[in-house]
């Protein structure tokens, strides 16, 4: 049991979507998948490791529990490196003289070994309180006759074209020969396309290199399993959980990509990249649907969103005062987006809540009263 | 070994028997295999069977080299798109003219840097913030414009309203970097598209169809404004069509209604302002 064999792991409370609740100024570093350690407990063999500016985060995939160990509490790491043979292995060595293998079988573990020194280098922890200020280089220049005068500012320019056409020259013949590369690249890729693994972890393998130079196939749900589009969709889960309540439960997709790059500033996210997550909404169980209507509108939905709810409320609001209903009105009652809530009118005309007043003048919605 | 042996009768004799045993013993063979066959019928599924299974390892093996050789190429790669990066990550996010050719080099090749945040491309050389910002803020321009053109704007007038929005050290963008932020924005539904009406370019933000006979009517429309009669007249169409056309126009907000001239005409503001901005 991990508690009595290293009273330095303590539990930490999981997030609705699953994930931990990071502290305050806490941010996460990397994630590992695969990572096999016979010191954490023989009964599971395939723990997640988060490895944050705080802490090290593990996670169990079999009894859904989480544990953390302090980065404070290593002292130092042994990263078994040997000049001919490749080891997966990772030593830490913590307080009162233990110490835990770790073993990398997913990879990465050069990564991990960069980071980790990285985080206890700079110690994030001890500076909580700190204040970061910024320091601005001055550079001196030198002033001299010869930058003086016109014929010094004519100079300046010429050297400034000169300057700027070479490094021009330079950098579209490196981009020629990155491109060369990258090109060589894709024939070997474009080959194994083709391939079928004879194990699950083969084939992820693949299909991860493939998505990294920029060929992604199109969007199967097999080759949604990548890590990155996994943690990121408990990651919408969990930044909408709330948003969407405020919504009414229901969100446009384009919103959502708004809304949630916006909030990150840096790092965003693509377009694709959040359709892919969102498509592994129901695989990982979350409360958080994709759904598609006719026209091809996509939308962001909680499980328990129900349509019913939603046309009972456009019943009470065309009943007390909002008639002729247009997209204009709901939505901006509502707090959606205009498509959105074009549809939505379009659902309730279905349900035979509203009927509708088609004119030159536009599409307008009245309350039912013939049925 | 007929050679010397082969002159005279003797020689011929000894050649016809010779040659009669050949074709004896050819026969014989035959038979001895298909005898063989018949003995033991397992014997050729059986021999199928280990060829099928050393072609099978041969390709397994041949593709485990090939993953190897894609592992490490790739690390090679990630090298040199490091040391790329950290050269002109600055140029590709200020120089338009050098990220159009690394665009259009990308997609001579066949890959595309900007599907994934978490690509080498994105990642390395910081391509995917630039146009997943665009993006939001293309997004948020349509929104805005919405109800005045009904969800179709000129590339140029979103141009125009970005560079506002931007402050002046932040990149200098082209209708280039626009369209192609509008491409990837596609794959969340909502329509986004660029159309091209003739010469002019323009962006879909909403779910709406427009078909031929609504492309043509505003390809046709040069000065932004068309009337019933213009276009029955110059793309010889009945009443009954036209009428369908302009419905569907100005009941999405497209197309305006301007009673104040001797025949209603029909404006569109998108078309207008691009032709403003373009003036200007």
């Amino acid at each position: 049991n991990m508690n009595d064999r290293y009273n330095c792991f303590k539990q930490t409370e999981t997030s609705i979507s699953g994930r931990p609740i990071l502290l305050e100024g806490e941010v996460e570093i990397s994630v590992h998948q695969n990572v096999r350690s016979s010191d954490l407990g023989s009964s599971c063999q395939n723990w997640l490791v988060r490895l944050t500016n705080y802490r090290l985060l593990l996670h169990d995939g079999n009894d859904q529990l989480h544990w953390y160990l302090p980065l404070d509490f290593v002292l130092g790491y042994d990263a078994h490196k040997t000049w001919f043979l490749k080891s997966n292995k990772v030593t830490l060595k913590i307080r009162d003289n233990e110490n835990i293998n770790i073993s990398f079988d997913g990879g990465r573990k050069d990564m991990f070994i960069q980071n980790l020194s990285q985080c206890l280098q700079n110690k994030a922890w001890e500076r909580l309180n700190e204040d970061t200020t910024a320091v601005v280089e001055t550079e001196e220049t030198l002033f001299s006759t010869r930058n003086a005068g016109i014929s010094g500012l004519l100079r300046y320019r010429e050297e400034r074209n000169k300057e700027v056409n070479s490094n021009l020259e330079e950098a579209f013949s490196d981009l020629k020969a990155l491109m060369s590369n990258a090109s060589e690249m894709v024939t070997l890729a474009e080959k194994l396309q083709a391939y079928t693994a004879k194990n699950k972890d083969e084939q992820d393998e693949v299909n991860n290199m493939i998505f990294d130079i920029g060929l992604a196939s199109p969007v199967t749900k097999q080759s949604a399993g990548n890590l990155f589009h996994v943690e990121l969709s408990r990651q919408i889960c969990e930044f909408f959980e709330d948003k969407l309540d405020l919504a009414g439960g229901i969100m446009a997709l384009t919103d959502v990509y708004c809304i949630y790059n916006r909030a990150r500033g840096t790092a965003l996210i693509s377009p694709d990249d959040l359709y892919r997550a969102c498509l592994l909404f129901e695989q990982l169980n979350l409360p958080m649907m994709l759904r598609k209507f006719d026209s091809g509108l996509l939308v962001v939905q909680t499980t328990n969103y129900n349509d019913d709810l939603l046309c009972e409320r456009i019943n009470m609001l065309v009943e007390q005062d909002m008639f002729p209903m247009t997209a204009m009105d709901l939505g901006t009652r509502l707090q959606m987006s205009l498509t959105l809530a074009q549809h939505v009118l379009l659902k309730a005309e279905e349900r035979g809540i509203l009927c509708r007043d088609d004119s030159f003048e536009g599409l307008v919605f009245y309350q039912n009263i013939f049925l | 070994k007929l050679d010397n042996e082969g002159k005279g009768f003797v020689g011929y004799v000894i050649k016809s028997f010779c040659e009669h045993r050949f074709e004896c013993l050819k026969k014989n063979s035959i038979t001895t295999e298909i005898m063989a066959l018949r003995r033991r019928p397992g014997i050729r599924s059986n021999r199928d069977l280990k060829m099928n299974q050393r072609f099978r390892e041969a390709g397994s093996q041949l593709e485990e080299v090939q993953i190897q050789q894609m592992r490490d190429q790739l690390e090679i790669f990630q090298a040199n798109l490091e040391r790329f990066a950290k050269k002109y990550k600055r140029n590709i996010n200020k120089d338009p003219a050098f990220r159009t050719h690394f665009n259009e080099m990308c997609s001579k090749i066949g890959v595309d840097p900007l599907s994934s945040s978490k690509g080498f491309w994105a990642q390395l050389l910081g391509v995917g913030d630039f146009y997943y910002e665009l993006g939001v803020q293309i997004v948020e321009i349509c929104i805005h414009t919405r109800p005045l053109n009904g969800g179709l704007i000129g590339v140029e007038s979103v141009l125009k309203d970005l560079q506002k929005k931007r402050s002046s050290s932040q990149n200098r963008i082209t209708t280039n970097d626009i369209e192609k932020a509008v491409n990837k924005l596609s794959v969340l539904g909502n329509g986004f598209k660029v159309i091209a009406f003739g010469a002019k370019r323009m962006i879909q933000s909403v779910p709406t169809e427009l078909n031929n006979d609504h492309t043509m009517v505003i390809t046709m429309a040069q000065d932004a404004y068309f009337s019933k009669s213009t276009i029955m007249n110059m793309l010889q169409w009945d009443e009954h069509r036209a009428d369908m056309v302009i419905d569907h126009l100005v009941k999405e907000g497209i197309a305006w209604v301007d009673e104040q001239a001797e025949e209603t005409l029909y404006w569109f503001p998108s078309i207008w302002m691009n032709i403003q901005e373009s003036d200007v």
